[in-house]
């Protein structure tokens, strides 16, 4: 069954369809909310936010915009936005790293990604662990697809120097 | 082409895009090109490689239901919980004795009408997911839930810690609760430090009225208590019990479980014991759980063989055992266990501490069979 059945099938309530879905989907948008708010806590309950957003309101996704789980990417990134300001109101989370993730990251990866703006952070995850197009990292992040390709290289730069300067610290 | 000009062509590579026959040409010859492109390729496999590490958790069970609003968050993780029915709260005398090893005790009760909050509670500053409690705002058998543990973090203040919570009311969308919280210091046992209490003295402590609103974490502090923060949701019925237990919400029995939920106990095919919403489970080799009713005695069920106990047989959600001439027999809510041999201790000469009637709990064996010492 295709995204777009599922969706068919959360509109007309059928519970076990979103639950299936939900179980296929939910590791990896946790696994992407945490690296945003830093916490595994936060980002499980944020991702059962964005469940519940979607089962309640299915209608927020249009198809012809994108895919179902580039929407849900989308809809728990604005939750962890909105996270963020509960957190700390004067604090704009896309300009910060999150000092939290380092508390509960052990590796030099995560570190390393940590260490990037959070609008860098969740395009290189959504590209590199999710496969998302450059299409949908533009609905996603909500940015102009022609900006995309660039952003990426500079994200990747950014880490890929994170890394070096990690690695020559760790020698 | 400069390398500088390229760079953002090495990236468009990894994701797959064609690039500009410049670029590619540059890059053909330029060694550090190459290895820009190597470790961007190198960086995302480390990342998809963590991912997956961090993708191992399942998710958390959830209920979506169609027609309502409401939404269960059944999931809970932690150890050393308990709670209580008020059915059996008021004459309730519980002998826990907090481990470093798990143990809960457990209380719902399926498919009963009215507005449920699904609590789910959190200890002290840990962060820690301690349990998810359900509690009836009509069904008062089932309006507030208890937790006990310990803090043996300074060697020479070893303290446990119990809390009420008991659902009073709603407001709007509000609930108010009442909180109460008491300590009593740990004691040494044969195995390490816990403690034996009586949770009636609960009932003697002062309450704290709070407005939880369904869907927000809420703080709870008392003062010379460790905060508790709670989360919940509304929903419109007692979920059944399984659904409920932190460490398997399945049908079928873990490995090492044993799990009694909301037994009554038949001797000679006579009623004898209903703990009507008490439950009991544990997933370790060594552990048991107990089930006492005043007049009638106290049963500790263990997977293993029990010094003086007698073996029983599991059949799904039935124990059947012989003792002095009676044959017994206990029927669960929920599949005992995978196997089925089952060893039983009757002391039908248990005293039950205070004014108690009925208790239950879980936890070593060698811990249960400590005498208890009221600690209130």
């Amino acid at each position: 069954m295709d995204d777009l059945e599922v969706w068919k099938k959360i509109r007309q309530g059928e519970a076990s369809a979103f639950d299936a879905f939900y179980r296929e989907t939910a590791p990896r948008l946790r696994a992407f909310l945490r690296q945003i708010v830093g916490s595994r806590e936060a980002a499980e309950d944020l991702a059962q936010e964005t469940y519940l957003q979607l089962w309640k309101r299915p209608n927020g996704f249009q198809p012809e915009r994108g895919s179902l789980r580039g929407y849900l990417y989308g809809v728990g990134r604005n939750r962890a936005a909105e996270w963020w300001r509960r957190q700390s109101p004067n604090a704009e989370a896309a300009e910060e790293p999150i000092e939290a993730c380092r508390a509960e990251s052990s590796s030099v990866m995560m570190d390393a990604l940590h260490r990037l703006p959070e609008e860098q952070r969740s395009l290189l995850w959504l590209r590199e662990v999710e496969g998302q197009s450059y299409a949908e990292l533009a609905e996603i992040l909500d940015i102009p697809i022609g900006t995309v390709r660039s952003r990426l290289f500079t994200a990747r730069e950014t880490l890929r120097q994170v890394w070096q300067t990690g690695a020559r610290r760790s020698l | 082409m400069t390398c500088n000009e390229a760079a953002e062509f090495v990236s468009a590579l990894c994701d797959g895009e064609r690039i500009p026959a410049a670029a590619a040409a540059h890059m053909g010859d330029c060694e550090d090109c190459q290895t820009r492109l190597r470790e961007y390729i190198t960086l995302g496999a480390e990342m998809r490689r963590e991912a997956s590490l961090e993708m191992e958790r399942e998710s958390r069970a959830m209920g979506w239901e169609v027609k309502r609003r409401s939404i269960s968050t059944l999931w809970q993780k932690g150890w050393e919980t308990m709670r209580i029915p008020r059915l059996v709260f008021g004459a309730l005398v519980i002998a826990l004795i907090a481990m470093g090893s798990g143990w809960t005790l457990s209380k719902v009760k399926a498919h009963a009408s009215g507005d449920v909050v699904l609590l789910h509670v959190e200890r002290g500053d840990e962060k820690k997911s301690d349990f998810t409690a359900a509690l009836s705002l009509v069904d008062k058998k089932y309006d507030r839930c208890a937790t006990m543990w310990g803090d043996f973090s300074d060697p020479s203040r070893r303290i446990m810690y119990g809390y009420q919570i008991q659902i009073l009311g709603r407001e709007d969308n509000r609930v108010r609760l009442g909180v109460k919280a008491m300590s009593f210091p740990a004691v040494q046992n044969n195995q390490g430090f816990g403690a034996t209490m009586s949770i009636d003295a609960l009932d003697h402590s002062p309450q704290k009225e709070v407005l939880f609103t369904p869907g927000e974490a809420s703080k709870v502090e008392i003062p010379g208590f460790p905060a508790l923060t709670l989360h919940g949701e509304w929903t419109d019925h007692l979920p059944p019990p399984m659904s409920l237990n932190p460490n398997n919400s399945k049908l079928d029995p873990g490995p090492m479980e044993l799990r009694i939920q909301s037994p009554v106990l038949l001797r000679d095919k006579k009623l004898v014991g209903d703990w009507e919403g008490g439950g009991a489970s544990v997933d370790q080799a060594d552990q048991g759980v107990d089930f006492a009713m005043k007049d009638v005695g106290r049963f500790i069920f263990a997977l293993h063989p029990l010094q003086g106990g007698i073996k029983g047989r599991i059949q799904g959600s039935r124990i059947t055992f012989q003792s002095k001439g009676h044959s017994y027999t206990l029927l669960s809510a929920v599949y005992v266990a995978r196997g089925e041999d089952i060893w039983v201790l009757y002391d039908p000469k248990y005293k039950l501490e205070g004014d108690g009637t009925v208790m239950n709990g879980a936890t070593s064996v060698s811990d249960l069979l400590v005498p208890a010492t009221a600690a209130n």
